[in-house]
């Protein structure tokens, strides 16, 4: 830190780290009352030759700014691209500025317009996890006292690598209920921060989308807290408390999902939203009455995995866009809502059923009349009478009347039209019409289901059926008024039955000793990376996501899941095996695993993966440390993200967050289009792909590697494809590099009937070409790319830029050398690299 | 721009150097017994234009007769246009997008983000952002309009 920037004297604090003494002024910009977190952090945490290794900086209870050095560096490499450009902003009193021709009155620009609005997305998107996790945090104050221990479920998880989510924004090692208070106050101030940049923000185009990228940073910092709260408190399943040989079976699959395991006769309440708490309570009280057998209790969404994660008899009915659909199959008696990742109006379609409703969330009322200070026995009294729903803002109390109320309640059957009522409604639909098509957001063949099903009566339906979210975009436009979304509860309805199957409920954190095992596989084994697949479940082929994290799996990667995507995968049936998705692969943290992590508050658990991996391997601190966590990621984690139906707000800022840590996104099917900025980089523009040699302060140029950070891509098939090169990266080593190429060229080969145009960029040597087609692909190298082949061997690889080098000159030239250590940014490279290059500049 | 005239919509392509991004609807969407991605193949052959295939569509495309068929991503293909052109998919940076095989939102974002890039979507709903689209139509009108355009690419 330059001298004019240092804090006063008096100010400074120091502490040793090993033989070395500190100043923590020198290393952090005000360390005015958090002197003593810096100091437990630095002594316990830090590792000495780092420290006299690098220019080292922290940035405790970061601002987006703070971290704005990191953020450059990687919207450099993945410019943001927008579309739909808003051309007009009418965001002040000063307005409306047109800005296709120029600057507004308060200096935006065009560009910086667009990344305004995508931080206002980004920001609306942590707002409700945020108002959850708050919700959650307060109750277990309430119940269990600021001084409760939090804890990661067991003694596999070890302050280094203890949540790490929170901690790199705060610097915070959190052992009790109160430190997670002190974080999610910093990360609620720094919403307020973001969200008032989102109105009222005059910066560039840059500044706001690295807010935007905060904001995700936020996101997992809420969800890494409820997910401590609920494994503290409440006993959430968690991995980190088994012992190492069960875990390729923890936790088992003893949990069923989908309509069809809900056992008839009894009676039912379901849950739905962010909120668990509801359910535990009537779950405690269900177990003490021993009524576990009389009723059944189901989640959908957030709150259906979270019950799994402490009762598995919980069915799981479905995804949280799917819920009106659900509710208006008229599955339950009563119906506990909480809020969630998206408004939905299930009030409204649980009364055509007559399912009884109770609402927990503070967001709003709907209309219902607010029982909370009523005793228990007189809203279910009122209920059971008729009233058709009540708002409880109290969970506890809302646990104890759903199960009260479900087991009074007397409802009418539910009816959906007959196969000859579907007949007649069909045949009103017009020959040159087509509108539903049209509107449909999944694009799914409405049209011709329903001129089929005039002679065939519903089962052409049940092709649409399970891409329908029940958004009612069709019924709005047909201009014959048919009530088509009824007839897609007729389809649903035929398949019931079949609507089945078992899946594993989460298991929560990826224990620290688990993800040492994997190094092997991962670095020196053909595990071609870590292959994250989640999504709301609202893709237009319900069935892709399985496919998805199948052919993943299947291909030896690790697959990783959390939220209602891993619900969805659970459907996933393998014919040739006989056996569902979780049936056929382990849950330890390995190649060819399908791991559940649980709710949506578990896709942290994906993030802390790659986080812990930077200290796992180079012994780099997270805490408060952002920038050079992300930097070891960016260069050496083979990982990546599918995430597949993307409706929610809250996935757009997540995506962000994933990205901020370098991990790239895929955002599909065509419906992520409608996303309005994406992070794409340029394969072609090689003044973009360098890193500096951190060893001998060189700038290198490497490959495209990640290509893109947020993409959205249109079917399965490109999802997989493109997962299999985003995962390359430019320090692999030779055995990371086959499995890339092989994965990548199979994939293109199989589904596209041609070799990609740019695998050859991620090989250097003949040693990194997969056995399996090396003749192919040598041959390929020499016709296509014009490098010289001799036998089974490169003789000269062709650089990028023309010329032919041997391949000890071509290693040298571009990408790395195996295992070198590079960096993005300059303060990065080791104090001797700067010697050695002259105290390069970037 | 709204197209409701194939036929002048012809005379304009063959001006342009165009390129044909072929999306997921391609081999979803039969029109009279004849696939959208028929018609998309149609409309290269007739013009000479090279084929960025989307989704999966580039082996049905390569088996109509159109071996320069090249998989692509579409957001790709948008995203290059921000660049001094470098893809092998055309020899030269296209002068215009023909989008088949998109729903209304995915091509609007496509045609939205193409920079310095006229767009021509051909699908049944009217796509705002696009230079030219052809209006809301059913799918009966939709098959009128690709063939009256077609027949007027000539052979």
């Amino acid at each position: 830190m330059p001298e004019d920037k240092k804090r006063p004297p008096d100010r400074k604090r120091v502490v040793s780290v090993g033989h070395s003494q500190v100043d923590l002024s020198q290393i952090v910009r005000d360390i005015r009352g958090i002197e003593d977190m810096l100091a437990e952090l630095l002594e316990k945490d830090w590792n000495e030759n780092r420290w006299g290794q690098f220019d080292m900086r922290l940035t405790p209870f970061a601002d987006a700014a703070d971290i704005a050095e990191w953020d450059t560096a990687l919207l450099y490499r993945h410019p943001a691209l927008y579309t739909h450009p808003q051309g007009t902003c009418t965001a002040c009193p000063l307005g409306p500025c047109g800005l296709e021709k120029g600057k507004g009155r308060c200096g935006l620009d065009l560009e910086a317009f667009q990344a305004k609005l995508s931080l206002g997305v980004a920001c609306r998107g942590c707002h409700s996890q945020m108002v959850a996790s708050r919700e959650l945090l307060n109750y277990a104050l309430k119940v269990f006292g600021r001084g409760a221990p939090v804890h990661g479920g067991g003694p596999l998880l070890y302050m280094g690598d203890f949540a790490p989510s929170l901690g790199i924004l705060t610097g915070i090692y959190a052992q009790k209920l109160e430190d997670l208070d002190r974080a999610l106050s910093y990360a609620e101030g720094q919403l307020q921060k973001l969200g008032a940049a989102s109105i009222a923000g005059t910066g560039t185009a840059q500044d706001f989308e690295g807010m935007t990228l905060h904001a995700g940073s936020l996101l997992f910092l809420a969800m890494e807290l409820a997910e401590l709260v609920k494994v503290s408190c409440f006993g959430f399943t968690s991995a980190a408390g088994q012992r190492m040989e069960d875990l390729i079976d923890y936790p088992p699959v003893t949990a069923w999902g989908g309509l069809g395991s809900v056992e008839a006769g009894k009676p039912v309440m379901a849950f739905t939203g962010d909120d668990f708490l509801p359910a535990y309570v009537a779950m405690k009280e269900l177990q003490q009455k021993g009524l576990t057998e009389r009723v059944e209790v189901c989640g959908v969404g957030a709150a259906g995995h979270d019950i799994l994660r402490f009762y598995d008899r919980c069915r799981l009915l479905g995804p949280m866009p799917m819920a009106t659909k659900l509710v208006r199959s008229g599955i339950a008696d009563v119906v506990v809502v909480s809020s969630a990742c998206l408004s939905l109006d299930i009030p409204s379609h649980a009364a055509k059923v007559g399912t009884k409703v109770i609402l927990t969330t503070p967001l709003g009322s709907s209309g219902l009349r607010d029982r909370t200070d009523d005793p228990v026995a007189d809203i279910v009294r009122d209920l059971v009478a008729g009233e058709g729903g009540v708002v409880v803002r109290d969970a506890e109390k809302a646990g104890l009347v759903a199960l009260e109320v479900c087991q009074k309640v007397r409802r009418p059957p539910t009816r959906v039209p007959s196969d000859s009522q579907v007949k007649q409604e069909a045949a009103r639909c017009r020959e040159d019409c087509d509108q539903c098509f049209t509107a449909c957001p999944n694009s799914l063949l409405i049209n011709q289901a329903v001129k089929k099903s005039v002679k065939e009566g519903v089962a052409p339906l049940t092709a649409v059926e399970g891409g329908c979210y029940f958004c009612g975009k069709c019924e709005e436009v047909c201009p014959e008024h048919i009530p088509l979304r009824d007839l897609i509860l007729a389809a649903q309805a035929s398949g019931t039955e079949k609507d089945k199957y078992p899946m594993r409920p989460g298991r929560g954190p990826i224990p620290d000793c688990e993800q040492r095992a994997l190094t092997f596989a991962l670095i020196y084994g053909n595990c071609p990376g870590l292959v994250m697949v989640q999504g709301c479940g609202d893709a237009r082929i319900r069935e892709d996501i399985g496919w998805i994290a199948h052919e993943m799996a299947a291909r030896n990667c690790i697959v990783m899941t959390a939220g209602c995507g891993a619900g969805e995968i659970a459907r996933y049936y393998d014919a040739d095996q006989g056996k569902f998705a979780y049936q056929k692969f382990g849950a330890e943290y390995q190649s060819r695993m399908l791991i559940n992590c649980g709710s949506c508050t578990a896709h942290v658990q994906l993030m802390d993966l790659s986080f812990r991996a930077a200290r796992l391997a180079a012994g780099i601190s997270h805490y408060a440390n952002y920038a050079e966590t992300g930097d070891y990621n960016y260069q050496r984690i083979k990982q990546v993200l599918i995430m597949w139906g993307v409706l929610s707000e809250r996935q757009y800022a997540m995506a962000a967050g994933y990205a901020r840590n370098w991990l790239p996104v895929i955002v599909g099917p065509a419906t992520a289009f409608q996303w309005k900025r994406y992070l794409l980089g340029n394969k072609h523009d090689r003044s973009r792909w360098w890193l500096w040699d951190g060893i001998d302060g060189r700038k290198r140029e490497i490959e495209p590697a990640p290509k893109h950070l947020i993409i959205p891509v249109e079917t399965k098939e490109e999802a997989v494809a493109m997962a299999a090169i985003m995962v390359a990266r430019a320090t692999e080593l030779r055995d990371m590099r086959q499995a890339d190429i092989e994965t990548y060229t199979d994939i293109y080969l199989r589904h596209f009937g041609e070799l990609p145009d740019d695998w050859h960029r991620y090989i250097r040597t003949d040693a990194e070409l997969p056995l399996r087609e090396k003749a192919r692909l040598l041959e390929e190298l020499r016709d296509k790319h014009g490098w010289e082949i001799g036998r089974m061997r490169v003789s000269k690889p062709r650089h990028p830029d023309g010329r032919l080098m041997t391949v000890a000159e071509y290693v040298h030239n571009y990408s790395l050398e195996q295992g070198r250590y590079a960096t993005c940014l300059h303060r990065l490279i080791t104090r001797s690299g700067k010697q050695a290059a002259g105290e390069a500049k970037p | 721009m709204s197209l409701k005239e194939p036929a002048a919509l012809a005379e304009y392509l063959k001006k342009k150097k165009v390129l044909v991004l072929t999306g997921f609807l391609c081999e979803e969407v039969e029109l009279q017994g004849k696939k959208l991605g028929d018609y998309a193949a149609d409309i290269a052959r007739r013009l000479g234009a090279p084929v960025a295939a989307g989704a999966t569509t580039a082996v049905a495309m390569r088996q109509r007769g159109l071996p320069g068929t090249k998989k692509m991503f579409a957001a790709e293909v948008v995203n290059y246009l921000r660049y001094p052109w470098q893809d092998s998919v055309a020899p030269a940076k296209p002068e215009l997008l023909v989008l088949m095989g998109y729903d209304r939102q995915s091509c609007g974002s496509l045609a939205s983000a193409a920079r310095d890039t006229e767009t021509v979507s051909l699908g049944n709903a009217y796509v705002p952002e696009a230079t030219f689209s052809f209006p809301d139509c059913s799918w009966h009108r939709w098959h009128l309009l690709l063939e009256e355009l077609v027949q007027a690419l000539g052979k």
